[in-house]
């Protein structure tokens, strides 16, 4: 039995959904996959950041960030309870469940969110801390609570807070921010609304009947392929400037070359593919590709900085 | 006073599926705690140095 139906079946005198939650529950309000690449994108950025970072250090940082994008999700999920119960991708989730109460899920991404911008700015700057401060407040004011239910254009301003975490990773190393972890930020913000849009194209229905004004439905499914394929085609070329600028090597640049021009051939076929399961299928296919695409990228970075290909090897 | 708030509190009945979660959630908690006072203890060593370590000489 599921704890979903162990809930609805609460005999008379036991206590509330309060205490159904487990750890699970909880784990699953942070959205431990954004976070994870949260994680990896901000490991980049301390690792193209000049000077040296004790891993201790480097370790607590990322834990604060990671807990920073959880209190993110966290407060995402509070606000927008009301829609993702209407919509089939995230009507399980816990809170349109009843498995947390809207007030815990406030109280639990706000204790996060002091705690991981206090961790920060203790643990390393003020500066990375109040990066991490307004990527959170990004992210739920602006985004959440205003772009959503405002406007077509919602993910592409709101991709801004998912694209700060290699400038807070940066900041939290060296104390100031680089023009390298400016690309990194505009690599992930170019890369935002052609991962959405390519979701949104078949979940066009759920976004339609909650209200949220994708750009499928308001401008129409032809005009999101465009803009899909338009941004791709910036976004393969932006992915190799890291290479120009010697923030990434010679395995990193041929990998963003293949990559970029692998996403390319995905958002290609998205626009020529417009009719049915077809249609959803490409779309799905660059949504699936456009994540592998971003790990890879910077998971690329992190393994030749990490492990200091570069400087060893002159790759 | 009134005769209401005389009356004990009612007793309330946890499933055992809401006692398993509420130990659960006291041991991720418990766990959570210990992992950042050993993180900001590691962090404190670091940031000082080893040296407070050492016995003065």
């Amino acid at each position: 039995m599921s704890l979903a139906t162990e809930n609805s079946a609460l005999l008379p005198g036991t206590v509330d959904s309060a205490y159904l939650a487990g750890p699970r529950e909880f784990v699953s309000l942070m959205k431990p996959r954004v976070m994870s690449l949260v994680v990896l994108t901000a490991l980049a950025g301390m690792l193209i950041a000049p000077g040296s970072l004790n891993p201790i250090v480097g370790f607590a940082a990322l834990t604060a960030i990671a807990i920073g994008a959880g209190a993110s999700g966290a407060l995402n999920m509070w606000w927008d309870a009301d829609i993702d119960a209407r919509m089939a991708r995230t009507r399980l989730r816990a809170v349109p469940s009843g498995l947390i109460k809207p007030k815990e899920a406030l109280g639990f991404g706000l204790t996060l969110a002091f705690l991981s911008v206090l961790t920060l700015a203790a643990v390393t700057n003020p500066l990375a801390a109040t990066l991490l401060a307004f990527t959170i407040f990004y992210y739920v004011v602006i985004y959440t609570m205003w772009l959503k239910r405002l406007t077509p254009q919602n993910i592409v301003i709101g991709g801004a807070a998912g694209a700060l975490p290699p400038m807070v990773g940066c900041a939290a190393a060296s104390g100031g921010l680089t023009i390298d972890s400016l690309w990194l930020f505009a690599i992930i913000f170019m890369w935002t609304p052609p991962h959405f849009w390519a979701l949104a194209l078949v979940k066009a229905r759920d976004y339609e009947r909650v209200g949220v004004p994708m750009m499928p439905n308001v401008k129409g499914p032809a005009h999101t392929r465009l803009e899909i394929l338009i941004y791709s085609l910036l976004l393969a070329p932006l992915g190799l400037i890291p290479w120009f600028t010697g923030a990434g090597g010679l395995l990193y640049g041929l990998a963003a070359l293949v990559l970029g021009a692998g996403f390319c051939v995905h958002a290609g076929r998205v626009y020529l593919h417009r009719d049915g399961a077809e249609a959803n299928k490409r779309a799905m296919g660059l949504f699936g590709y456009s994540i592998f695409y971003l790990f890879a990228l910077f998971g690329l970075l992190v393994v030749e900085r990490g492990f200091g290909l570069i400087a060893r090897w002159g790759l | 006073m009134s005769p209401t708030s005389l009356r004990p509190p009612a007793v309330q009945t946890l499933t055992p599926a809401q006692l398993r979660n509420r130990r659960l959630r006291n041991i991720a908690i418990g766990l959570a705690v210990a992992f950042l006072a050993a993180l900001f203890y590691a962090i404190t060593i670091v940031k000082i140095g080893p040296g407070i370590l050492r016995p003065e000489p």
